[in-house]
């Protein structure tokens, strides 16, 4: 069963891996990928479409990202910009960035991918090697040999 | 917070890197082992020339100069003034006077590589350094990255090829093909591609051989290396398809197949790096005076470029293909303006060969070779419709001896593919 709103706007209802569970229209959820061949397929006529990789607390980011971007047309582009910037800058950290990435990768969402995938990489556009490594437990798996062979060809990278 | 089970899985790893900067994924090499195969794969180049911003997928010219002044110090004793002067110009031309005597022997450096970047008003070149040194240096092709040369030894007047790219650093100097035989040949042709089907890069090489001990020119060999498979293969019978080539004429790359123009009747010859065959490809009708042995070849956006001297009754020296393959596409790109004249006094000593640096906001830039008053470059810029340009050119470029050039694409692509990933020790 689907319900609908006033202005005959279908609703879906997406639920978190925590269980927490989320009334959008079907036309913000289908910025999703993924959601809408879920909808395609038929999976969402009864109950609520599970999201299991998907914690509330990214779901609800990924809601306000899809509805902001579902509602705003072309002509807005430099404000849709502008909020953009805002809504990456409200998760500043990494690890925040990093859930929120995933989210749109499972998600299959291409606007909040390379929007997040740009600012991580702004992020890491400078640091060191060990720096990212640190970021993402990275595992240095170079031996020593290996690892004196790619400084010598990457010297200038390091200056 | 320190996230302990933080994990960036693979594929999302690939759309954060694509957006970085060169410098930025080179130093990024030595993350890991996974970070270090990514970043030198085939896909990873194509993902990126797709995903990143276009600032980070610029064309730049690879360009080759004699190093200035350094036949006057050899002519000159009394050179110490020469160096003073020169220091604030040349820091590097230091330990060129200082030793001086050593230079003479043998002048194996007189040459500079430059990595020259066409956005701005002005070009912004920087040195780049390529560790083999030779009596002369001929760029053969580039291609994602990669940028194939040939160097002749000073003591043999041999050349070896190399395959080198120039941000990372990492080059490969190929083996003899079979058959070689070292100091007998007299004439060769280049090319250096890519071939899409087999995701593997290609160097072309025809050679001509004497005969020994007979003075007779031997039938045309060519040799196709493969990147991938490190070795060089034979082609069959080219002939007909080489007559007309210049020694040391090198393929101009583009859909897939080299490209080169024929000396004396302004025919094109291609070869086909997924299929090995030659072929031929139209070319513009030309006015009946045009002096043929100047002709050039060239890219113009992504379209074949074909020039020539002007005559007394053609202006038209540049000719564009519109459409690939379609004789009736081409179109005349650009006239002989007055501007032209002034720069190019001698006309019949003028030499068009166009090479294309693309950018974001303009088509790109063309580059002239004028050999009337020793070889200069001009700089044209079009729109990608090539309906809007600049035909007349600005000059801006600094008035160095420009002896070749080459555009390419900075990209981590490497000389050793996935096959022979070994060499380069991962």
């Amino acid at each position: 069963m689907s319900i609908t709103t006033e202005n005959n706007e279908k609703m879906i209802t997406l639920m978190s891996s925590d269980g927490e569970e989320f009334v959008v229209e079907e036309a913000v959820a289908a910025q999703s990928q993924t959601i809408k061949h879920l909808i395609e397929d038929g999976c969402s006529t009864e109950g609520s479409i599970p999201l299991p990789n998907v914690t509330g607390r990214v779901l609800s980011e990924v809601i306000q990202y899809c509805k902001k971007h579902s509602s705003s047309d072309d002509k807005e582009e430099k404000e849709l910009e502008a909020w953009d910037a805002e809504f990456v800058k409200a998760a500043d950290d990494h690890v925040a960035l990093t859930d929120l990435m995933m989210a749109a990768n499972f998600l299959d969402i291409k606007g909040l991918l390379d929007l997040v995938a740009q600012t991580l990489a702004n992020m890491i556009t400078g640091k060191s090697p060990e720096e990212v490594r640190r970021m993402w437990n990275i595992k240095n798996d170079f031996t020593p040999e290996e690892a004196e062979k790619v400084r010598k060809e990457n010297q200038w990278a390091f200056e | 917070m320190a996230a302990t089970n933080l994990r960036l899985p693979s594929e999302t790893v690939e759309a954060i890197l694509a957006m970085l900067p060169n410098e930025s994924l080179h130093r990024f090499r030595s993350v890991s082992k996974s970070w270090s195969s990514l970043l030198l794969s085939e896909e990873f180049q194509k993902l990126r020339f797709k995903s990143a911003p276009p600032e980070l997928n610029v064309q730049k010219l690879l360009r080759l100069r004699s190093r200035p002044l350094r036949y006057y110090e050899d002519d000159y004793k009394d050179d110490e003034d020469d160096c003073e002067d020169d220091e604030g110009d040349y820091k590097d031309d230091q330990d060129d006077c200082e030793d001086d005597e050593d230079d003479y022997k043998d002048d194996e450096d007189d040459y500079v590589i430059e990595s020259c970047d066409y956005r701005g008003d002005e070009e912004t070149c920087t040195e780049v350094f390529f560790p083999e040194r030779g009596s002369c240096l001929i760029f053969i092709g580039s291609c994602n990255g990669l940028v194939c040369l040939a160097l002749e030894s000073p003591r043999n007047d041999y050349r070896d090829i190399f395959v080198w790219n120039p941000l990372t650093g990492v080059y490969r100097k190929l083996p003899d093909p079979e058959g070689m035989a070292r100091g007998y040949d007299f004439w060769r042709a280049y090319g250096f591609g890519y071939d899409s089907v087999a995701d593997d890069y290609k160097v072309f090489l025809a050679v001509r051989y004497w005969d020994d001990p007979t003075p007779k020119p031997r039938a045309p060999l060519v040799q196709i290396f493969s990147l991938k498979t490190g070795s060089w293969k034979s082609v069959e019978n080219p002939n007909r398809h080489l007559r007309g080539l210049r020694e040391g004429d090198r393929g101009v790359f583009l859909n897939g197949a080299l490209h080169w123009r024929k000396e004396y009747d302004a025919k094109i010859t291609a070869f086909d790096l997924v299929e090995e065959k030659f072929g031929d490809v139209p070319a513009p009708s030309h006015p009946q005076e045009v002096l043929l042995e100047h002709n050039g070849i060239g890219i113009v956006g992504e379209y074949l470029c074909m020039s020539w001297i002007p005559t007394p009754s053609d202006d038209r020296i540049v000719w564009v293909m519109k459409e690939y393959l379609n004789k009736e596409s081409w179109v005349p790109f650009i006239d002989y303006g007055p501007s032209w004249r002034d720069q190019c006094s001698v006309r019949y000593h003028c030499n068009f060969i166009a090479d294309s640096v693309e950018d974001e906001e303009h088509g790109g830039c063309l580059m002239f070779y004028l050999h009337g008053r020793g070889p200069s470059t001009r700089i044209l810029k079009w729109d990608k419709s090539l309906e809007k340009s600049d035909r007349d050119g600005v000059v801006r470029v600094k008035s160095y001896e420009h002896l070749a050039s080459i555009p390419y694409r900075e990209a981590l692509t490497s000389p050793y593919p996935s096959s022979g990933r070994d060499e380069q020790g991962f």
